[in-house]
């Protein structure tokens, strides 16, 4: 048998029921990649319908894919499969979470872990290669994610990876994440490993990931091409965020923030971040200064450098030092990226005691509410639990929930005075599910039945369905494209792939002609704020973005930066390469894969995904059920019409048409939207056809 | 970089070139007009790794003291040769300005002209249009305080108000996102209702849709 490269061959089965630890072939799942693609398949198979999240039943896959830890750029992403407890139907969903840990479970020789049953005390798994065990974690239940990373490395050593719960996970709230090395979280299963107590997973691996025989130079000079012509910034924006002399656009929105003068200012000695023009590879990782794209200029003086995931060459992940937080009993050291600042910011409801929302005590806040979150595990549901808070204060039903005396003991005068003190309170209520405020935990869905929000409440707060999940780049971005990337899944779409190319601060004109060499019109891509009617290249866009998401989550990449249909590169008319995925699968795996076969092997792991929600929520009717797109989008600007300038109000009929579109794009029923015998078996999963039919679920 | 250095490297490099033309043993115009091609070509590469655009009068000035025709035939000339693709030039009001693309992009340079010549109502009406136009987008008016324009906000906002009453520039239009940020845009190029949604978008919406 041909020697396995990219893949490590094997996965972990580790059932906490019975304590038994066994290997599963990777190889038999291979058509799914890995990652995401990997657990819907296990989902599926295993997990019976109607199962809850909670469940001794249900599972949790942690999946990684072949190209996880090879040094691919931006491969160092981790997918976790599991039921979602916010999700009505209790649906699955993935939570992704960077760092080193999926290579680290490369290197160790797994392609992912099963985790199943239950055990009845606290444990935490060890991986050193080969050697896996289930150890007593009684010393380390209660604990945040912090202090469990540390006394694990001290156990393990400091070359181990720990992934751990915080108190929240314990705890079964429903809005937790599992974390790991401090700032790299991934949300939503967190209560699922607390339910299993499952504390921590640590790993130590040493082994070589192969790529294919023979295929070192090619490996190389791909990696260069990538790195000297194609990569851009965070989000792949590809022009900088102000007017340079090399640069033929600018867009005050990108992300590539360096510039002259621009430093990371508490670097010994500081570092500036310069221009970072293309062709200038060891520039890549300054060109995004995240700090101050998040928090403002006043993050600049406390910047150390820039972090990120394994074999990263972006870095999004600010570390900053910022002494202010040892006053609330914390180091003086923070790390973090995008929502995890903002979210916290949002808790705080009538502002900064400053007034600044991008001043100093907007910055300390911020940092400390994402520390705050991280080491207890909380997970922010992409910025809705400070929402969800902020419409329970403001109509009085917090007030009306809560008991008095509890009611009463929240110190509302630091919410008054913008006193970031407050976040103490808010998390650690939420986290050791201290009373009725606790509930803000349990996500929108389950949240607005116990303190019976009125309907209005899923008519805004940035609310996008039933399904308990906020918009996610919706119709502000790329109208009917937007809002199809935001009806797929069971939590918000995590799918950056339209947003990337809508965000690159090109032209439109110039996106437009890319959008027609890879949509098939340029009529794929509107101008911002200035939509046109639903066409079968906008569910082309759609639906690629989607697959492309699916892909990342498999194979794996990180969907903040990939795909690369763009390039910062005048020489290449600023086109991208979106066949890099598939050359790096092929040059690891050695298996020769066209960039049209990777796509195919992407639109296997969306529909799986689309069976398995059929299968959890016992229903075909995926357009009424499912699909759902909120009034608001329909009602905004009511002084305007759909299809005018300076608006994204959409039409209703307009998108009932997107969704038959987009359904026929896959193959799926165009009535329903769920996938059909003939599109299963076309693409390999004639077993999943025969399980849904015997539910009595093929349309 | 100071002139004087730019000037030394010049001669130096004119005396390099004379040299190798020697070496070749070609005829003596022929020769000139190239050594001088090449000096104009190599001060301008040098002005623009600099990120200064050149004015094309300092080649009037010793040590090239070319006469007016004879510079211009020459940055005629400049333009059909292959190696010298990358000089591209610029018509300012009074003067032309030269620049390498191997250092600073057209768009770059057109700002650093406009700035150059100080017609700052012009300015900031054709970057107005041009990225109304071009991308398009309602411009932040911040713009103006950086590179290459570094206005300060008095200056700027005497240059608005004076834009404000130019009848040719009638076009430039104000509006404000809701944080009070103001943007220009061009009608000849953007509705205003368009516009106005994608300051809003910039200013105030994505901010909260990281
Ligand atoms: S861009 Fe950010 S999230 Fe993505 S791999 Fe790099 S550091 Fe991680």
């Amino acid at each position: 048998m041909a020697k396995i490269t990219g893949w490590a061959g094997k996965m972990l089965r580790v059932n906490l029921t019975t304590g038994a630890i066994s290997t599963v072939d990777t190889m038999k799942y291979k058509d799914f990649i890995g990652g995401a693609g990997i657990g819907y398949k296990i989902i599926f198979d295993e997990v019976p319908q109607g199962t809850k999240a909670y469940d001794e039943a249900n599972k949790v896959v942690f999946g990684v894919g072949p190209l996880t830890g090879t040094g691919a750029p931006c491969s160092g992403r981790t997918n976790i499969t599991s039921l979602a407890p916010t999700n009505p139907y209790h649906a699955v969903t993935d939570s992704h979470m960077g760092g080193n840990f999926g290579a680290y479970l490369k290197f160790a020789g797994w392609d992912g872990i099963i985790v199943e049953g239950a055990s009845n005390k606290p444990v935490w798994l060890r991986i050193e290669n080969d050697k896996v065990t289930i150890e007593d974690a009684a010393h380390l239940w209660g604990k945040g994610t912090v202090e469990t990373s540390m006394l694990l490395n001290e156990e393990m050593g400091k070359e181990a990876c720990i992934a751990s719960i915080g108190q929240a996970g314990e705890n079964l709230i429903n809005l937790s994440s599992i974390v790991n090395s401090v700032n790299h979280s991934a949300g939503g299963h967190g209560g699922i490993l607390g339910a299993k107590k499952l504390k921590a997973i640590g790993i130590i691996g040493t082994q070589a990931i192969n790529i294919a025989e023979g295929k070192g130079k090619d490996w190389v000079d791909l990696n260069a091409y990538m790195m000297d012509e194609i990569i851009g910034a965070n989000n792949q924006h590809v022009v900088p965020n102000t007017p340079q002399p090399w640069a033929e656009f600018h867009d005050s929105r990108s992300r590539w923030t360096a510039q002259t003068a621009l430093f990371w200012g508490a670097a010994k000695p500081p570092v500036e971040t310069g221009e970072c023009p293309p062709g200038e590879k060891n520039k890549v990782g300054l060109r995004t200064q995240k700090a101050v794209f998040d928090l403002g200029p006043v993050a600049e003086a406390r910047t150390i450098k820039m972090g990120g995931c394994h074999s990263c060459p972006i870095r999004c992940q600010s570390n900053l030092e910022v002494p202010e937080l040892e006053k609330y009993g914390l180091t003086r050291y923070a790390a973090s990226t995008c929502i995890n600042f903002s979210s916290p910011g949002s808790v705080m409801l009538k502002g900064y005691s400053d007034g600044d929302p991008k001043g100093e005590v907007a910055l300390i806040t911020k940092c400390l509410g994402s520390r705050l979150a991280d080491d207890y595990g909380i997970w922010s549901n992409y910025g809705q639990l400070p929402r969800d808070f902020k419409y329970a204060y403001t109509t009085g039903k917090l007030k009306e929930a809560l008991p008095k005396e509890e009611y009463d003991s929240i110190p509302w005068d630091l919410v008054e005075s913008g006193d970031p003190a407050f976040l103490l309170e808010f998390y650690r209520r939420i986290a050791l599910k201290e009373g009725e405020f606790s509930h803000l935990g349990d996500g929108p869905y389950w949240l607005a039945e116990r303190w019976k929000f009125d309907e209005d409440y899923w008519n805004g707060n940035s609310l996008w369905s039933k399904m308990a999940y906020p918009k996610h780049h919706s119709n502000e971005s790329g109208a009917q494209v937007g809002v199809l990337v935001n009806i797929m899944f069971n939590r918000d779409a995590n799918s950056h792939t339209h947003q990337n190319m809508i965000g690159a601060g090109l032209p439109t004109e110039l996106l437009r002609e890319i959008s027609g060499e890879v949509w098939g019109s340029p009529d794929a891509f509107d101008v911002p704020q200035n939509y046109t009617p639903m066409n079968e290249y906008k569910a082309n866009f759609a639906k690629w973005s989607l697959d492309r998401n699916f892909l990342h989550d498999s194979i794996t990449l990180c969907n903040w930066v990939w795909p690369m249909t763009v390039s910062p590169s005048k020489k290449r008319n600023y086109r991208g390469d979106t066949a890099l995925e598939a050359k790096f699968f092929s040059l690891a795996t050695g298996i020769e894969t066209s960039e049209a076969e990777l796509d195919l092997a992407a639109e296997r792991i969306s529909t799986l995904h689309r069976a398995l929600t059929v299968k959890n929520m016992k229903t075909i009717d995926m357009r009424n059920q499912h699909d759902t797109i909120p009034t608001y989008v329909f009602d905004v600007d009511p002084d305007k019409k759909p299809f005018t300038p300076g608006t994204v109000k959409m039409d209703k009929d307009d998108m009932q048409l997107a969704l038959t579109m987009l359904y026929k794009a896959y193959g799926w029923d165009e009535k329903t939207g769920a996938p059909t015998r003939a599109t299963l078996e076309k693409l390999g999963m004639k077993d999943v056809a025969d399980e849904l039919e015997g539910l009595k679920l093929l349309p | 970089m100071d002139t004087k250095t730019n000037t030394d490297n010049l001669e130096s490099e004119i005396l390099e070139g004379k040299a190798k033309g020697g070496v070749a043993g070609s005829d003596a115009d022929i020769e000139e007009v190239f050594d001088k091609s090449a000096a104009v070509a190599s001060f301008i590469r040098e002005q623009s790794a600099n990120h200064q655009t050149t004015n094309a009068e300092v080649f009037l000035e010793a040590p090239f003291s070319l006469e007016v025709e004879e510079l211009l035939a020459l940055l005629d000339e400049l333009k059909l040769e292959g190696a010298y693709k990358d000089i591209y030039s610029i018509k300012g009001e009074k003067t032309i300005y030269l620049f390498s693309n191997q250092y600073i992009t057209h768009n770059y340079a057109n700002m650093m002209v406009m700035v150059e010549e100080r017609d700052l109502i012009k300015l900031v009406a054709e970057t107005v249009r041009y990225e109304s136009k071009t991308y398009p987008r309602p411009t932040d008016v911040r713009l103006f305080y950086r590179n290459p324009f570094k206005l300060s906000v008095d200056i700027f906002k005497a240059v608005l108000k004076q834009l404000k009453e130019t009848v040719d520039y009638d076009d430039i239009k104000e509006t404000k996102a809701s944080n009070n940020a103001v943007y220009l845009y061009s009608d000849k190029f953007m509705d205003r209702s368009h516009a106005t949604s994608l300051a809003e978008w910039v200013e105030v919406e994505a901010d909260q849709n990281p």
